[in-house]
């Protein structure tokens, strides 16, 4: 129906009133201005945003580990214990109080929270960076605090105490 | 976020507890200080001198109302590293240093930002027992 | 042109007194010489020598939205999505028949409801026709592109800077808080009804009137916006993406002029003029 114009090809010169037959104004003549194919479409026709989180989490998570790290389901939950590896070996532990999930983007973040000297601190850690190694799952709570995020916790009862501590702990009981 | 009249706790052993921001230094106007700023003070509470104390510690020792330099070493408010995380401790603290930077109190007892490892506040960092 | 014959020297020495015929010459025996029009600044001419351009037109582009951006070293950046939607050149506008150098480009095919009169346009340029169509200015006929030609996303290079136009997000009819930042009025002493509105206009008696330009509340956003210097990030031709690091103006889906970094790679004419001359021109950073 279409052809491009490519140098040394003619253009193809059709009628105009193929594809507007709905503008009634633009009569039929022999002058009726050619209208060049589009160019043919990019990704196969995707959405520019829906085809570049595919492929960054393909980049980023060649496994699919991490995104079933933060799955809705089977994931993480907030009251989980877990300890990130970096590439330079050095490593965070703490609970997680918070999980950020981004919609088609590599923008999600845990947030973990821990007590050093019994002084609390919190780091956000975004997912999928690449300067991590691993991520492991070292506590999983028989029962759970109630909402998604436990913002709440801080500095009451229910705070986290020190994580590192409280696993040597339950390892010991554990043992016994 | 340490402004003016900002309470900050001090985790050396220069003898100040707490303390209050009164200056800024080297920033805006209406700019506040961060990790590894460095802030002028007030001594708001101080642990009373006893006899114990001797040696270069019992000279540096500050008083109530003494005005001193400090450095920021942890804030409430989260702040954000180069790759993305960012970070927040439970209260603001500081450690009290002279006008060289160098630090009056001898220890510090708690955890620091690793932010001071790459300042020129390194001997502070490497005084801390744990950087964060 | 008088000359009356004195001889000042003869009067001191002798009382003789000499009267010659007066000379006027006429003007008309003066040859004319045609003085040179001098130049005028506000003339196309000397504006376009005076306009800092670029060598070569931008892109046009869709906004798409806002992404976290990991670098091979594990920086992250918060980062724009632009799409490079078949973007076309439709005209070259030259200095002997518009007046100035520049390249006309239209982006995103468009079937649908297109005058015939604009038909013929883009039927002339041998490309489909275009939702969109913006101008680039640039600084000679060497930055020409042939027109039909597809200017894809890695026409700009990984790392480069660029510029990015657009128009801000309407917000409608904003109070002068909003639109300018004011601080507004106190919350108590007194004040009842007026807590986000501006203070005072100006004088009372001198001038007596508001200034042209006092900020007041009206109309905010939807105007026309540039953000400078933003660094590419990534640029992929066929996938038709570059994203750019940072935030650029608009809602998402809106159509945005990206070009290279005016303050970076930007010169006039008068200022390559004095480089060559070796004359002292004040650097600009």
């Amino acid at each position: 129906m279409f052809t491009r114009f490519t140098s040394g090809l003619k253009p193809l010169r059709i009628s105009v009133q193929a594809i507007r037959t709905f503008i009634p104004t633009v009569k039929a003549s022999s002058q009726t201005p050619t209208v060049f194919e589009p160019l043919p479409s990019k990704r196969n026709g995707q959405s520019v945003m829906k085809y570049l989180h595919e492929k960054l989490t393909k980049k980023y998570d060649p496994t699919g580990k991490r995104t079933a790290l933060v799955d809705q389901q089977k994931g993480l939950r907030s009251g989980d214990i877990i300890k990130v590896t970096y590439l330079d070996r050095t490593s965070v532990v703490g609970q997680i109080i918070a999980i950020k999930r981004s919609v088609r983007n590599v923008g999600t973040n845990i947030l973990l929270r821990n007590k050093i000297n019994k002084l609390g601190v919190e780091v956000r850690i975004p997912l999928y960076n690449p300067k991590i190694r691993n991520i492991e799952v070292l506590y999983k709570p028989k029962k759970y605090m109630p909402r998604r995020k436990h913002f709440y916790i801080r500095n009451t009862k229910y705070d986290v105490g020190d994580v590192e501590a409280f696993l040597s702990r339950e390892k010991r009981k554990q043992d016994s | 976020m340490i402004y003016l009249k900002s309470l900050l706790n001090v985790i050396d052993n220069s003898g100040a507890q707490v303390v209050e921001c009164i200056k800024v230094l080297r920033h805006g106007p209406r700019n506040f200080a961060k990790v590894g700023d460095e802030i002028t003070v007030v001594v708001k509470q101080a642990r009373p001198l006893t006899a114990e104390i001797t040696g270069s510690s019992a000279n540096n020792r500050v008083k109530r109302r003494d005005i001193c330099r400090a450095v920021v070493v942890r804030t409430k408010a989260p702040f954000r590293r180069p790759d993305g995380s960012t970070i927040r401790f439970d209260d603001n603290a500081c450690v009290l240093v002279n006008k060289n930077g160098d630090p009056l109190g001898t220890r510090v007892s708690s955890v620091v930002a690793q932010e001071l490892r790459n300042s020129k506040y390194t001997k502070i960092a490497t005084l801390a027992p744990k950087t964060f | 042109m008088l000359s009356l014959g004195f001889k000042r020297a003869s009067v001191a020495r002798s009382l003789e007194f000499t009267r010659t015929v007066a000379q006027l010459t006429s003007i008309h025996a003066v040859p004319s010489v045609k003085t040179p029009v001098g130049r005028v600044n506000h003339s196309l001419e000397a504006s376009n020598e005076r306009k800092c351009l670029l060598t070569r037109p931008g892109l046009l582009g869709i906004k798409r939205g806002m992404i976290t951006w990991f670098t091979d070293s594990g920086e992250s950046y918060a980062a724009t999505v632009i799409e490079i939607d078949a973007c076309e050149v439709i005209q070259n506008k030259t200095l002997s028949t518009d007046g100035y150098w520049s390249v006309l480009l239209g982006q995103v095919d468009k079937l649908k409801n297109i005058s015939e009169n604009n038909l013929k346009k883009f039927e002339q340029a041998g490309v489909t026709p275009k939702h969109h169509i913006a101008e680039f200015r640039i600084r000679d006929g060497s930055g020409l592109i042939p027109v039909g030609t597809e200017l894809r996303a890695d026409y700009f290079a990984v790392g480069q800077q660029v510029d990015i136009k657009g128009v801000t997000k309407g917000k409608g009819f904003a109070g002068p808080m909003k639109r300018w930042g004011f601080a507004g009025l106190p919350a108590t002493h007194g004040v009842s009804l007026a807590h986000r509105s501006h203070g005072a206009m100006g004088g009372n008696q001198t001038p007596g009137r508001v200034l042209p330009g006092k900020k007041m509340a009206g109309r905010m956003g939807g105007k026309n916006c540039t953000v400078f210097n933003n660094q590419v990030l990534y640029a992929n031709g066929d996938e038709g993406i570059l994203i750019v690091k940072g935030q650029i103006p608009g809602p998402n889906k809106s159509f945005v002029k990206i070009r290279d970094a005016l303050k970076l790679y930007g010169k006039s004419l008068l200022r390559i003029k004095h480089e060559k001359e070796g004359g002292v021109v004040a650097s600009s950073s």
